[in-house]
């Protein structure tokens, strides 16, 4: 992700807007920075980061937001769902991979973790610590297959995943207003890969 | 069942007015408390909290985690969807928490960017050896309480499996010190 660091004043205001969010001195303007940066599959919404530089580990939060008003990532699927109901969600060929790659990555599911591999050979090098690695939104999955079903208009797709901390071949349904429903088919070996 | 159990998996949840405030957060702190009062470490941890009125927040958050950034009050890091949260590892981050209040307590300056940089890399390592060996301690009790490994199978799963050994076999803090030097310069080699 290319972010955009949002200068002293655009901060401050933003500290403002998500005051609530913010209190229990967790962000102050002084030890805060703001960044943001943009989503393909939103048409205006951008993801804003506000990170507290005040203690270390740094902490950060996550928001979804057009500048005014602005949706808290809490782990639930609660501020994509508010995207989709502004019709702020566009899913087509182009954006199915980054949306998939982003809601895996904020959305905490029953299942437990799920990050799209971009093959089998890579699910022993993600450790826990590799934010950056559960934030590219860029990840193109060796071999993926992408449909949409030209009636409900929902996209399919099969790829490897790490599921349940194994390398699994899965069949994803995205519905045309964001809903993500992941079915494991079968455990993924080196061989089978290729 | 216990009342986070309960409503455990209520995908969505409910907006408090507050957007950080956990929607379930009296029964996540109860549950936490009541887990680490099964363990030596958890009570000894507990009483610290009790004696000097440490406030326990918990909010809403991707990952579990914690933040303390006063020596008086920690915060706990909740998902809003609640299924796939692992209460033995939030009551472990709740224990890792107070752990480093109590360092607070004990002359360890919270890690701050307005600290020396000595009193920076020294306050952060403290804070970091402090926090893991309690983390190991619980992960050893609550597999005796739950006759299981699940939280020892996370400390390895972070690499700090040898500090975990070192912890069980009664080593000081310089030396338990040494193994965590070590593990985090084998990760950033890995890296």
């Amino acid at each position: 992700m290319i972010w955009h660091r949002l200068d002293r004043d655009q901060t401050i205001d933003m500290i403002g807007r998500v005051k609530s969010a913010a209190e229990a001195m967790l962000f102050t303007p002084v030890t805060s920075e703001a960044k943001c940066t943009r989503l393909p599959f939103f048409n205006s919404f951008l993801l804003y980061r506000l990170t507290n530089f005040s203690s270390l580990p740094t902490f950060s939060m996550d928001f979804i937001s057009n500048g005014e008003s602005f949706h808290y990532m809490d782990g639930a699927d609660t501020a994509i769902r508010h995207m989709v109901e502004s019709g702020e969600l566009v899913l087509n060929a182009e954006t199915i991979l980054p949306y998939l790659n982003f809601y895996y990555c904020y959305v905490r599911l029953p299942e437990g973790e799920i990050i799209l591999l971009k093959n089998a050979a890579e699910a022993p090098h993600i450790d826990l610590y590799d934010e950056e690695r559960r934030e590219d939104l860029d990840v193109v999955p060796e071999g993926v297959q992408i449909e949409q079903d030209p009636t409900t208009g929902d996209f399919l797709v099969l790829a490897p995943a790490l599921y349940d901390s194994s390398p699994m071949e899965v069949l994803i349904t995205v519905s045309a207003d964001g809903q993500v429903t992941t079915s494991p088919k079968r455990m993924l070996t080196l061989e089978n890969m290729q | 069942m216990n009342d986070v159990l309960k409503d455990f998996g209520s995908s969505g949840a409910v907006q408090a007015p507050n957007p950080l405030s956990h929607p379930m957060a009296d029964a996540i702190r109860a549950e936490c408390i009541s887990l680490l009062e099964k363990t030596n470490e958890g009570k000894r941890l507990l009483e610290f909290a009790n004696q000097y009125s440490i406030k326990i927040n918990v909010i809403t958050g991707r990952e579990p985690n914690y933040v303390t950034y006063t020596r008086d009050e920690t915060t706990l890091i909740c998902p809003a969807v609640t299924k796939a949260v692992d209460l033995d590892e939030m009551a472990c981050n709740l224990a890792m928490g107070l752990r480093e209040c109590e360092s607070g307590y004990n002359g360890v300056p919270l890690t701050s960017i307005n600290l020396p940089q000595a009193d920076k890399d020294w306050s952060n390592y403290r804070k970091t050896l402090d926090s893991l060996t309690v983390m190991c301690k619980i992960a050893y009790e609550f597999s005796l309480v739950n006759n299981n490994t699940k939280l020892i199978d996370l400390v390895k799963k972070l690499g700090h499996y040898k500090l975990y050994e070192g912890v069980l076999s009664g080593l000081n803090d310089e030396e338990l010190g040494k193994i965590l030097i070590t593990t985090v310069n084998e990760t950033r080699t890995k890296g």
